[in-house]
């Protein structure tokens, strides 16, 4: 208790009765107890308000306030201080109702002697303090818990609802393993069991389905606890969905950048041995007649050993030593890397017939960035989007320019063949490709975000397939961190 | 005109695509397979162009350019590389020394080291006049 005598507000009308109170206590407590009177609830209330009592004595009947409104009204002003509600001898049901409606304890007038109200006084303060401390564990608990019994929810905690998106009322009396993803049930079934049994104590993680139709990772670990008398299940329970995926995510980049010191490597023992392919072809191809049947196959393979340099290269580019290295930053306008490009392609856009339009929203300021690079992006996007319309009716292609605040937005649109949901997610990853072996390297959109995070940006992509594809790239106006 | 080329490279693939690439158009062409070795030629011989390996056992490439460029600064050197990141320091430092130098990328084709003779060639006879 906080200070050394305990500090009572006393609600009572009747002023006979609040002398015989203050005498027990004055009697009992030598200078332990600190008693204020109110008779009305209206004066109580502003009491409450101002000063720190350690409980409450509360005539449920008063002038101004009659039965359990009283009990609400003081409970509402004082969540954190027991109430111990004074009732008359033929009251008791209004007392035990008092009692689940928040009061601590009750004393029945003319059955009290100093012992027991003392005892009552401190029990009340007590046990407000360990109920407090376990309405704020369940309560304000980041973990979620609940209780199964007979494999249905008998209690659930509020974050457990919010893990779950299910609010109690749903989720008291649902089964509880149809929250567990189909796949997954046996095994939990399995694992309770085993810890329930004692053995196993490690926890363990499944899929659940929120209300929301959405797929979370969850770990949990269970007790054996009895609740209301019989066998009961206590669960606690974490989402585990966003650790998870940052796990994934921090493999890949490091499947990632094994990739790229694997192929820098591999990269520099290749190029040399197709140095020699690429010559001694060349020098059988001299030597050949032109008419001569071999002359088309010694021009295959000068032919291939060069698109394996160009795979070898764009190997290096990715494993990003050389960008670092090599690319100056500079500033340089947008619609300059959008001409090159156009003007790289162009042979390939009419002989497809695709139709190219652009829109350069005027004032678009040059940023800084590494030329080569952005222009490699560019004509990623360009040959990807070219690639995509490759059976399309309608083989339109339209680059968009615009400032967007403190960024600078391009957009790459193709009403080609789009991109599958399944797969979208994919794109980026080193060596996938869809495109029919020897067209791509799957290298092309990897190097390209690699690129644009480099500058500070980033790369999106929306598809609906049989529609079309647009890539959104942003970059920042000025790079953060110096003008490297 | 006719001029001497002298290609270092430790790998046999290299130095025989030279040879190849070169044959026939009456230019000299000699091969060596270390810098040490290339160095000794380059002693013996005014060569009038250099193609230059980076990454060799015992004296790397940039080693071999500092010597070669004591020996005659005035013959054009190019560098033939794969992967020449690993190097950059030390290139750099060499172009701040003023050893002037190209850097050309592996692979290269019969095309490409034609025209690069052909240019030092015409060069030459310009000077030669």
């Amino acid at each position: 208790m906080s200070a050394k005598y305990i500090k009572i507000l006393l609600l009572e009308d009747d002023p006979a009765y609040t002398r015989l109170l203050q005498k027990m206590l004055a009697v009992a407590g030598r200078g332990e107890y600190q008693i204020e009177c109110v008779d009305r609830l209206s004066t109580g209330l502003e009491y409450l308000a101002q000063g720190e009592y350690d409980v409450v004595l509360l005539d449920l009947g008063l002038p101004d306030s009659q039965g359990l409104d009283t009990l609400d009204k003081v409970c509402a002003r004082i969540p954190a201080v027991p109430i111990v509600v004074m009732t008359g001898i033929e009251d008791e049901t209004l007392a035990v109702q008092a009692i689940r409606q928040g009061a601590q304890d009750y004393l029945v007038k003319g059955d009290i002697d100093s012992r027991t109200l003392q005892r009552v006084l401190r029990y009340a303060i007590e046990r407000k303090q360990a109920e407090d401390l376990l309405r704020s564990l369940i309560l304000s608990s980041p973990v979620g818990i609940y209780i199964v019994q007979d494999g249905r929810f008998k209690f659930v905690n509020p974050q457990f609802q919010k893990d779950t998106g299910y609010n109690e009322n749903e989720l008291l009396g649902m089964d509880s393993l149809s929250l567990v993803v189909p796949g997954d049930r046996e095994m939990v079934r399995g694992n309770a069991v085993g810890m329930l049994k004692g053995e196993r104590s490690v926890p363990y993680e499944y899929r659940v389905t929120t209300r929301a139709g959405d797929i979370k990772w969850v770990l949990e670990i269970a007790a054996s606890i009895k609740y209301g008398g019989t066998r009961a299940t206590l669960g606690y329970f974490m989402d585990t969905s966003e650790r998870r995926k940052i796990q994934l995510q921090m493999a890949k980049a490091e499947k990632m950048s094994a990739v790229g010191m694997m192929a820098a490597g591999v990269a520099h023992e290749l190029l040399n041995p197709m140095m020699g392919m690429l010559n001694f072809a060349q020098y059988c191809l001299k030597h050949t007649a032109e008419d001569d049947r071999r002359y088309p196959v010694l021009q295959g393979i000068e032919r291939e050993t060069g698109r394996c340099a160009d795979i070898v290269r764009n190997l290096m580019t990715f494993s990003h030593r050389e960008n670092e290295a090599e690319e100056e930053y500079q500033l340089e306008s947008f619609t300059t890397i959008i001409d090159r490009v156009v003007k790289l392609l162009s042979y390939r856009i009419e002989k497809d017939h695709v139709l190219l339009t652009r829109h350069i929203a005027e004032g678009t300021p040059r940023i800084l960035m590494a030329v080569n690079g952005m222009q490699q992006v560019l004509l990623n996007l360009v040959s990807n989007a070219l690639d995509a319309l490759a059976e399309s009716q309608r083989k339109e292609i339209h680059l968009e320019l615009h400032r967007e605040g403190d960024f600078v937005q391009l957009t790459v649109a193709d009403s080609g063949c789009g991109i599958a949901p399944e797969i979208l997610e994919k794109i980026y990853e080193p060596f996938f490709t869809t495109k029919p072996v020897g067209r791509g390297t799957g290298l092309g959109l990897t190097i390209s975000r690699n690129i644009i995070n480099s500058l500070g940006g980033d790369i999106a992509c929306q598809s609906q397939p049989g529609v079309g594809t647009t890539f959104t790239i942003i970059l920042p106006l000025e790079r953060k961190g110096g003008t490297k | 005109m006719s001029i001497r080329i002298l290609v270092i490279d430790d790998e046999e693939v290299i130095r025989k695509s030279f040879i190849l690439a070169l044959e026939d158009t009456g230019y000299q062409v000699e091969t060596a397979a270390s810098g040490e070795k290339g160095i000794e030629k380059a002693r013996k011989t005014p060569f009038d162009l250099i193609f230059l390996d980076l990454k060799m056992p015992g004296l790397n490439g940039v080693e071999t350019l500092r010597q070669l460029w004591k020996l005659r600064p005035t013959v054009p050197i190019y560098i033939v590389t794969a992967y020449y990141e690993d190097f950059l320091d030390q290139l750099q430092s060499a172009a701040e020394d003023a050893i002037s130098f190209q850097i050309i990328r592996k692979p290269v084709g019969g095309d490409e080291i034609r025209s690069i003779a052909k240019v030092v060639s015409e060069h030459k006879l310009q000077f030669s006049r």
